[in-house]
């Protein structure tokens, strides 16, 4: 049998194993599955009516439409589980399970509630006591065996698709702090606020580069009024960014400078070199005009001057 | 045009045209030591020949570009600085630029952009702030082979 990362029976077997669960265990299971799949009808009914006691019941099955429908899938689930085909199909549908559950956003521990309540109507509510008492206690613990390994497989992917979710709205929050806007002709800015640290001075770098290759600007203003500390190593991150800019055909300047960071820097005796750096964003936009020929009228309007 | 012994073409290491004036040079090979000496030979006497003001490095053909390949460019314009003309490297892709950042190259003095056309606005801009020297006309016919 083929060896796939997910569902293949090596893989099904190494899982029972390490849950323990052996062939005898799986028979036992069976063969209380006769007692109990004639039953689940009122497993489902018991089940409802402790979950409609539950605050987040009507969250999540107030639609009768819906709540049917779980029904119809929780009965088939059951009889899945005690039929116990542990295969490929088992645990992929299984993982499906995790992957519902944790798409409607149910919280774990609900879920975890929900599956102790379940174990306690199969060998409790439902058993017809006919079985030898040495019997039954093996089977019961055959049965929280497997449920542990069901729970499990229903959690992993429940935290694989958080985690998932997790690393999306952290690319979007990386892509939000990095909005390199045309805010005129040929003028381009980013104003920085918060850390700058080599990865995020590398995401930085990546974004003005790619939008400076789009818009064929020619200068980016870049300000760092937002930027609480400017060290040796975030001044060494921003003027590589001036360089590699220059390189591209566009002239950064910096602006939002404040007197602190101005001490700071010469005291730290950083040089900038030829890089043009201002106080306010309103300087660096007047310096952007004149560079890319347009005028400011005696109005305060912008106006294209003749080119040079 | 003599051609080198050691590197045997047809084509030249890049594509001269003389344009308004400025030397258009589109580099055509990934540079090493041997392609950038014969760069520069190539490009030195056709600044000589055409008496160009300005050097336009076209490296948008590039795909890679490290360090020492930079700094053989930056000789190259030096020399032809030296000849009496001013250089921009145009062309520069942000994947080249990233890495040259990264190497921390020296870009004091460096003139780039990113088109042709820019290009040569600086190229005429540069022209145009310069004091014509006596009789010295700058109004050539271009004598392009």
């Amino acid at each position: 049998m083929k060896d796939t990362a997910r569902g293949s029976s090596s893989e099904a077997s190494h899982l029972m194993t390490e849950y323990e669960i052996s062939p005898a265990d799986l028979e036992k299971i069976r063969r209380y599955g006769k007692i109990i799949i004639p039953k689940l009808p009122d497993y489902v009914t018991a089940f409802y009516q402790w979950l409609k006691t539950q605050p987040e019941f009507d969250e999540f099955f107030s639609d009768p439409k819906a709540l049917a429908h779980a029904q119809k899938l929780q009965l088939e689930y059951w009889r899945d589980f005690f039929e116990a085909p542990i295969d490929e199909k088992f645990l992929e549908h299984r993982r499906t399970v995790g992957e519902v559950h944790a798409r409607i956003g149910l919280p774990l521990p609900v879920y975890f509630m929900s599956v102790n309540k379940t174990l306690v109507i199969f060998t409790e509510k439902l058993y017809d006591q006919s079985l030898p008492v040495k019997e039954y206690l093996a089977t019961v613990q055959a049965i929280t065996k497997m449920i542990h390994f069901d729970t499990a497989l229903v959690v992993e992917t429940y935290s694989r698709m958080t985690n998932q979710k997790i690393s999306r709205q952290s690319q979007a929050l990386m892509e939000m702090s990095t909005p390199v806007t045309a805010i005129w002709q040929d003028i381009l800015m980013l104003p920085i606020v918060g850390i700058i640290d080599s990865k995020r001075s590398q995401d930085i770098m990546n974004a003005m580069l790619s939008k400076i290759g789009d818009t064929r600007s020619k200068v980016i203003i870049m300000d760092i009024s937002g930027v609480g500390v400017v060290d040796t190593a975030v001044a060494n991150h921003l003027i590589k960014i001036t360089k590699a800019t220059k390189l591209m055909g566009c002239e950064c300047t910096i602006s939002g400078v404040s007197p602190a960071i101005a001490q700071t820097m010469v005291e730290l005796g950083i040089n900038v070199g030829e890089v043009r750096t201002t106080a306010t964003l309103r300087d660096a936009l007047e310096a952007a005009f004149l560079k890319t020929g347009a005028g400011i009228r005696a109005d305060g309007g912008v106006s294209k001057r003749a080119s040079v | 045009m003599t051609c080198p012994k050691e590197i045997d073409m047809e084509t030249h290491v890049a594509a001269m045209n003389l344009v308004d004036g400025c030397l258009v040079a589109t580099i055509q090979f990934d540079l090493n030591h041997q392609v950038l000496k014969v760069l520069q030979e190539e490009v030195l006497q056709k600044l000589q020949e055409t008496r160009a003001r300005g050097l336009i490095l076209d490296c948008s053909a590039l795909a890679l570009m490290d360090s020492q390949d930079f700094s053989g460019l930056k000789r190259l314009t030096a020399m032809a600085s030296l000849l009496g003309a001013q250089s921009v490297f145009v062309g520069l892709g942000p994947g080249i630029v990233s890495s040259l950042v990264e190497l921390d190259v020296e870009i004091d003095g460096v003139q780039a952009t990113l088109t042709l056309e820019d290009a040569f606005a600086l190229c005429k801009k540069s022209h145009s702030q310069e004091e014509p020297l006596g009789d010295d006309s700058q109004v050539d016919s271009d004598e392009c082979p």
